[in-house]
């Protein structure tokens, strides 16, 4: 050893060694090993005169080891310290502790231009620090490149998106968002082209970057639970409401005490709501369905106006719809002043025989500075190609016993709901209803239950119970029959759909008596669970069994047929069951099949839908558009139940309907008027670009 | 349910790291227990020593007090931070390269360059342990967006200058955590002065890169502004238009309390205010703000060989200077002009037998 120390070092050799001498123990490295035998004395001499110490090396520990070793470990006034063996005459070494001056440096420097880099000041504390195992690092390096946030070109929200299809388009429209628009845009896209898609990976990307914590959203009152939903399956956002208990409980104050809240309009621009609200600093605003603020006398638009924040989107399909101004006051919203006044803008750009058309000869101009706030995408020009869909009715004659059964629930509830002083809720009794149109099982429980209600005469609760229990004992269906018969021929893969999992649960018996098992899909399964039976779906299992809440976030599209075994009295609903399946990555043309018993107001619904507006035709979403085109602030199923409750008849309650329909109709032309308007006031000239 | 991200394996690695423990619940579902310090660091209440953890949104409904791995979460800001501090140094040693190079005198005389008539006599190569470094800055850059940005720069510690290819090197190399041989170390710079070095090198990054970014900005805060004050401009045009009307209409004396001047004035005064209030919102957008920091250091040590090499002329003084061969490049490396101090391969004798590049050779002729 000796020898192979005295061929590699040489007087005046270094080797820097740390600095830790624990006890009488120094640790070096194995490579010492080496150059030193086992027990091998070693005089070290320190580098004020006089200083000497003996050690031996132990090889066990890499160390050497020996008494007075840590009075030659010298402290410094100050800088880093560190402790070299340096070889004098082999093998002889001796120790030299040197330290660094403390060095300071400037925590900020300025560029040629003038612009100041800030440098932290705990960075000398980095190369102070021991180095680490090489694993630990690498961690580190990976948290770092966890925790940064790259350019807006490098979206760092998509693979935290949940049951999100992607286009192109949503891509492009929202780097083009961040990185042009600075946060501030108007979102125009036409229906079903993920309009709420693009906002949420907007706001998620300026989330997770840190430069947005506060955020507001404000829609129509029928549009919270949906964007509450959205917000919380596809982007992983909590957000509270202004109904929420919590909420409620704080008043006023609530707006300042949380930092996600979704609003309606009607609560926003109402005092003192609307003081609270203007009086917060937001960092993103998002306004739904956004035409709402067309008009600058409007409480909203003045409301959305006063808002401090520094990102804003408007989502709206129809930014005009009665003026060219409206688009002005809109745009003014996001940039004030990038067209002018509205004075300037109507002498400019609008033609005055037309309030709805530009100036032909400043259509250029216009367009050119909406580029630089409005974003559209179309249909036709991004290339989204769903497969047709085809929807077929079966109507089926009720069972007598079932058509008595329904007569006579239809009779008590309309009863009730005529009566100022009933005990039983408009809620219950219209989910009362609902059940009853999807099987008499289903109505069953409620009938119990309400039959348990204070307050109601003992004779109507003992009608109740009666009526439960004709209910529960219908067991025979003419729709199920139906059903069976569906199902014999058609062959392929089928979920079937309803709304309640008493019908659920008795068609999963009904279906496995029958020789054909349902994999069962509901809200009230286990993540693991709903993982098994959409596995069993994509396997062996030909039927898939689902409610409504179960199937979101599931991929369908291997399968291409559904059947609505009873109907939700809400179109986009209906819509929704078939976009499961009606998305991107289906290959073939969906079949619809629905279900429905004749004297139903299932019935006469799905008449209205299929004969008046063909619904099953339409494009994604344009069934929504349809229904803002009512001018309702109800619900549309509240729509359809107050016609029901207050028709006397079924020829009252068609009549009605009749009405409904031809609204519909109307609104779905003045639905296409505007699509045809959106089309030549704005062309293809503002889809993204990057 | 998606398959096993990266964010898993880092948070699941993590756990290990500080010697904690997790045992999977079900897919993307863990229990994790961590030592009481560590939970103190992440601001976890000291009952909570065992936590689960997800990374499916889904399994918060099955788990109501399952901790939810997704960006934005403050737990998880925390362990970032945690993870980063865990680790921030590290030194590795470079092995596996011939330090028996064939004919190492040949190779020199190619690499480097002498005058005619001059011979290269290279002595006896000793190995010794060279120390380079390899910082990684982290820019943010802060205005109306936020963008990180991570800046490597390599230091040689024993020129004193940066070394370009560390990070090509290090991609290919042999790597031990511990010095496999005892070779002493050649002289280095000390941290401190590294660290300097790295920074200006990584000023010099960040300048071209935050000009540009500087640019863009007073592009828009320009264009922005002017047509914020020809807006308000006009506002104020057509108010005036509106109180020369009102006058004329007489409405002072109609209304002596609420007179025209007077309410004008007032709303004048308020798009005033609300111009300069928007007009000092944009800029404080449009403001660039840098912040650096060094978040990583990596100290790479690689055995290299030092060798002394004369200069001999036919006639005059010969000189001698000190040359590195690098066994990872497989070249010799420029040596430093001891007069200009820039690196040179090509190496020239002044009269009195200093070694010097030519530059410095012909100056000193003159």
């Amino acid at each position: 050893m000796a020898d192979l120390l005295a061929h590699i070092a040489q007087p005046g050799d270094r080797w820097e060694v740390g600095s830790r001498v624990t006890g009488d123990a120094w640790p070096l490295d194995a490579s010492w090993d080496m150059l030193l035998d086992a027990g091998e004395t070693v005089a070290l001499s320190g580098p004020a005169a006089g200083q000497s110490a003996s050690a031996h090396y132990d090889p066990e520990q890499h160390a050497l080891r020996g008494e007075g070793l840590s009075g030659l470990a010298l402290s410094t006034a100050g800088g880093t310290q560190y402790l070299v063996l340096e070889s004098a005459v082999p093998p002889r070494f001796r120790v030299v502790a040197e330290a660094e001056s403390p060095v300071a440096f400037p925590s900020e420097v300025m560029t040629d231009r003038g612009i100041p880099l800030a440098f932290s000041p705990d960075d000398l504390s980095v190369l102070r620090q021991p180095p680490a195992p090489r694993p630990t690092f690498d961690l580190s390096r990976r948290a770092a490149e966890f925790a940064a946030s790259p350019g807006f070109d490098n979206l760092i929200s998509l693979p935290l998106l949940h049951d999100v299809d992607l286009y192109p388009h949503q891509l492009k429209t929202v780097t083009t968002v961040l990185r042009r628009f600075r946060g501030r845009a108007l979102l125009c896209d036409e229906v079903g082209l993920g309009k709420t898609i693009e906002a949420g990976m907007i706001l998620l990307e300026l989330l997770m970057r840190k430069l947005a914590r506060r955020v507001l959203i404000l829609t129509p009152p029928s549009l919270i639970e949906q964007w509450r939903g959205e917000m919380s399956r596809k982007f992983g956002l909590d957000f509270i409401t202004h109904d929420d208990e919590a909420f409620k409980a704080l008043g006023a104050q609530a707006w300042a005490s949380f930092d996600r809240i979704l609003a309606s309009y009607h609560t926003a621009r109402r005092e003192p709501h609307r003081a609270a609200i203007a009086d917060q600093d937001w960092d993103t605003v998002i306004v739904d369905e956004a035409h709402h603020c067309r008009n600058r006398n409007t409480l909203l638009w003045k409301l959305v106006n006063a808002l401090r924040t520094r990102y804003m989107l408007l989502l709206t399909a129809t930014p005009v719809q009665n003026n060219l101004e409206e688009l002005y006051n809109l745009v003014t919203l996001l940039q004030p002043g990038l067209l002018s006044t509205a004075r300037h803008f109507q002498r400019q750009f609008v033609d005055r025989r037309d309030k709805l058309t530009p100036r032909p000869q400043m259509v250029d101009q216009l367009h050119t500075l909406l580029a630089e706030a409005m974003v559209r995408n179309r249909r036709s020009t991004v290339a989204v190609r769903l497969t047709r869909r085809f929807a077929q009715t079966l109507r089926v004659a009720p069972l007598p016993a079932e058509q008595a059964l329904y007569a006579d629930v239809t009779r008590f509830v309309k009863g009730h709901l005529r009566r100022e002083d009933s005990p039983l809720t408009r809620m219950a009794l219209i989910t009362l209803q609902k059940e009853l149109g999807s099987s008499g099982l289903a109505a069953g429980a409620t009938l119990d239950r309400l039959a348990q209600a204070a307050k109601l005469p003992v004779a109507e609760s003992q009608v109740l119970s009666g009526l439960a229990e004709r209910a529960r004992r219908q067991i025979e269906s003419a729709k199920v029959e139906r059903l069976l018969a569906l199902l014999r021929d058609f062959p392929d893969k089928i979920v079937v759909f309803t709304q309640f999992r008493m019908t659920q649960a008795h068609l999963f018996r009904v279906l496995s008596q029958a020789g054909d098992p349902a994999a069962l899909f509901h809200g009230g399964l286990s993540r693991l669970e709903k993982e098994q039976a959409i596995r069993a779906f994509q396997g062996q299992t030909r039927i898939l069994l689902s409610t409504e809440s179960g199937s979101e976030g599931r991929n369908l599209q291997f399968c291409h047929a559904i059947c609505n075994f009873d109907l939700p009295w809400n179109p986009m609903r209906i819509e929704q069951r078939i976009g499961r399946l009606s998305r991107i990555g289906q290959t073939r043309d969906v079949h619809v099949f629905n279900l429905v018993s004749a004297g139903t107001i299932e019935a006469d619904l799905l008449h209205l839908l299929e004969a008046k507006i063909n619904m099953f035709e339409l494009v994604i979403g344009e069934i929504e558009m349809i229904l803002g085109n009512l001018d309702e602030e109800r619900e549309f199923e509240d729509i359809i139940f107050d016609l029901w409750a207050q028709s006397e008849d079924e020829d009252q309650f068609g009549r009605r309907m009749e009405e409904l329909g031809r609204r519909m109709i109307d609104a779905k032309q003045a639905y296409l008027r505007q699509h045809e308007y959106d089309d030549r006031l704005f062309g293809d000239r503002f889809a993204p670009k990057e | 349910m998606t398959d096993d991200g990266p964010l898993e394996k880092l948070l699941l690695e993590y756990v290990d790291a500080v010697g904690g423990v997790w045992q999977d619940v079900e897919p993307q579902v863990y229990d994790v227990m961590l030592p009481a310090s560590v939970t103190a660091q992440l601001d976890l209440p000291a009952r909570d020593e065992m936590i689960r953890i997800a990374f499916d949104p889904e399994a918060v409904a099955d788990y109501p007090d399952v901790h939810l791995m997704a960006f934005g979460n403050p737990l998880l800001d925390r362990v970032f931070e945690h993870a980063q501090s865990l680790g921030r140094s590290s030194r590795i040693y470079l092995t596996g390269h011939n330090l028996s190079p064939h004919d190492l005198p040949s190779l020199l005389r190619r690499g480097l360059q002498a005058p005619p008539g001059i011979d290269l006599q290279p002595a006896t190569p000793r190995v010794y342990h060279f120390r380079q470094a390899l910082f990684w800055f982290q820019a943010t850059f802060i205005s109306d967006e936020k963008e990180h940005s991570t800046i490597p720069v390599g230091i040689d510690l024993y020129y004193g200058r940066v070394a370009r290819h560390l990070e090509e090197v290090l991609q290919h190399a042999v790597i031990s955590d511990t010095r496999p041989l005892p070779y002493p170390d050649a002289p280095c710079l000390a941290p401190a002065q590294a660290y300097r070095l790295a920074r200006e090198e990584a000023t010099r990054s960040l300048a071209v890169a935050a000009s540009a970014r500087l640019y863009e900005h007073q592009q828009v805060l320009q264009r922005e502004t002017q047509r914020i004050g020809h807006y308000f401009d006009d506002l104020r045009a057509e108010l005036a238009e509106r109180q020369a009307r009102a006058e004329a209409r007489g409405e002072d004396a109609a209304h002596p309390s609420a007179s025209p001047t007077a309410r004008f004035a007032s709303q004048r005064q308020a798009l005033d205010r609300e111009e300069q209030a928007r007009i000092a919102e944009l800029r404080r957008k449009m403001t660039l703000r840098v912040q650096v920091r060094l978040l990583n250091v990596l100290w790479v040590i690689q055995p290299k060989l030092r060798v002394r090499v004369r200069l001999v002329p036919r006639q005059g003084s010969a000189g001698e200077t000190e040359v590195v061969w690098d066994p990872a490049l497989q070249r010799v490396e420029a040596t430093v002009c001891p007069v200009c101090g820039r690196p040179t391969l090509a190496l020239a004798l002044t009269r009195s037998g200093q070694v010097v590049c030519p530059a410095c050779a012909d100056a000193h002729k003159k």
